[in-house]
């Protein structure tokens, strides 16, 4: 089936056996937009990268990317600001994972996931911004209704 | 081959049109619960596919909705119509949030779902109790992933799991278990203000087989609360002493002499309040006053 809707599109003249003209080539890698930052780190605070399997030593400033982790431990605490401008601090004991591009089957995709602890959060113009949260149980969607993204 | 891999790329980017041929003697309402499992669906039907009536012959193919698209502005049409049923009947623009969400229910029937999406965010915008406010809330995730929301400032949260969404005005709390849907919110809790006995008060007790009391520990109530959990601790160190109430006192059970602090806080359905601000007692021996008769032969 597959085949035979591939068959169409293959240029006129040209056979299967023939090579088609190479496509054109790829769009050069871009770095990937930081979706929040570090800020405030206090005690021990831990980020691991999405392309990495090692818990590192947060620093304030820190960019965070899609599917990072940021964990905090007994006593620890940090900020992370979104690039719309909206806050969160988690507090002690805290586990969350930056917009997470594989969600849980029948998940919508959201901006931070909180797996434990207590996260508070803050946006100061909640008619033009939006965060949404996704826990275990339930997702929370604060601000500026979203339907489509 | 490359061609092929082309095609499947161009297949996954664009979403495929979704068709369904009539059946005999099939309704349009019946073809709705067939497809999109909403016999209400009819109209969206009818719109998307600029029929002029419900009677479609058999054999007719019909273009169907994004499922997806669909169920997205479905519920967050349902939380609009909630945020609306439990806004202040009295809010300055309910009535204009009400018109915005027929208009935005017209648009759903006639499969704009987009133009619906649009017409839901402004009435969200009218209704927010809290409009111009930061939007300020927590999030407490436990072990067993059950988690508690609770919404300080601003416009409503919402909080959707099990294909339910609730909103959650400012000074509501709701605790969602996990594969539960949201139940109704509650009022944020305050803490209790302890009353008796007054901060660091000296209480004088003859001790009782070495034990000092009792101490009567006293609270305001706090509207809403179903109990108390009182606490009783030594200066540093954990709890010595714990109790859950429904009356706004505790007779203390006696303690050795020494300094003790406790703490209150009310307990709903759902959550607990903020424990009380601590208040310290102290527990001395009182003099034991031996009282000597007039003997009889003096």
């Amino acid at each position: 089936m597959l085949l035979a809707l591939a068959l169409p599109v293959l240029p006129i003249g040209c056979t299967a056996d023939e090579k088609p003209p190479a496509p054109p080539p790829p769009p050069a890698a871009r770095m990937p937009e930081p979706r929040a930052h570090l800020k405030e780190v206090r005690g021990d605070v831990k980020l691991k990268r999405a392309t990495g399997d090692e818990w590192l030593a947060a620093r304030e400033g820190l960019p965070l990317f899609e599917n990072d982790k940021v964990r905090t431990a007994a006593g620890a605490s940090a900020r992370v600001t979104f690039a719309n401008g909206s806050t969160v601090n988690l507090g002690e004991d805290a586990l969350i994972g930056i917009a997470e591009t594989r969600p849980r089957p029948g998940r919508e995709r959201t901006d931070l996931t909180v797996l434990k602890g207590r996260v508070d959060a803050a946006l100061d113009a909640p008619t033009t911004q939006s965060l949404s949260v996704t826990t275990p149980s339930t997702t929370v969607q604060a601000g500026r209704e979203i339907v489509f993204r | 081959m490359r061609s092929a891999l082309f095609l499947l790329a161009w297949l996954a980017a664009t979403p495929a049109e979704r068709e369904v041929v009539v059946k005999e003697r099939e309704s349009l309402a019946q073809v709705a619960e067939r497809t999109l499992g909403d016999p209400k669906g009819a109209s969206e039907l009818k719109a998307l596919n600029r029929l002029t009536s419900d009677a479609v012959p058999a054999g007719t193919t019909l273009k169907l909705p994004s499922l997806e698209d669909r169920s997205r502005v479905k519920s967050a049409l349902e939380a609009a119509r909630n945020a609306v049923a439990q806004a202040d009947r009295n809010a300055a623009r309910r009535e204009e949030a009400s018109a915005k969400l027929r208009e935005a229910e017209a648009q759903f029937q006639s499969a704009e779902y987009m133009a619906a999406a649009k017409t839901i965010d402004s009435a969200w915008a009218l209704l927010s109790p809290g409009a111009g406010q930061p939007s300020t809330f927590s999030v407490n995730v436990e072990e067993s992933g059950d988690t508690t929301v609770t919404v300080q400032t601003g416009p409503p949260v919402r909080v959707r799991a099990e294909d339910k969404t609730q909103p959650v005005n400012s000074g509501q709390v709701v605790r969602v278990e996990k594969g539960k849907p949201p139940p109704a919110p509650e009022a944020v809790l305050s803490a209790p203000q302890p009353r008796m006995p007054a901060d660091k008060a000296p209480l004088k007790f003859a001790p009782v087989k070495g034990l000092l009391g009792p101490v009567t520990l006293t609270w305001s109530a706090v509207p809403g609360a179903k109990g108390y959990e009182v606490e009783v601790l030594p200066p540093q160190g954990e709890p010595l002493r714990s109790s859950t109430l429904t009356a706004t006192k505790w007779l203390l059970p006696s303690l050795p002499a020494g300094r003790y602090r406790w703490t209150v806080r009310a307990v709903g359905e759902s959550h607990k309040s903020n424990a009380s601000a601590e208040r310290f007692f102290e527990l001395t021996e009182d003099k034991v006053r031996i009282e000597v008769g007039k003997p009889d032969w003096q």
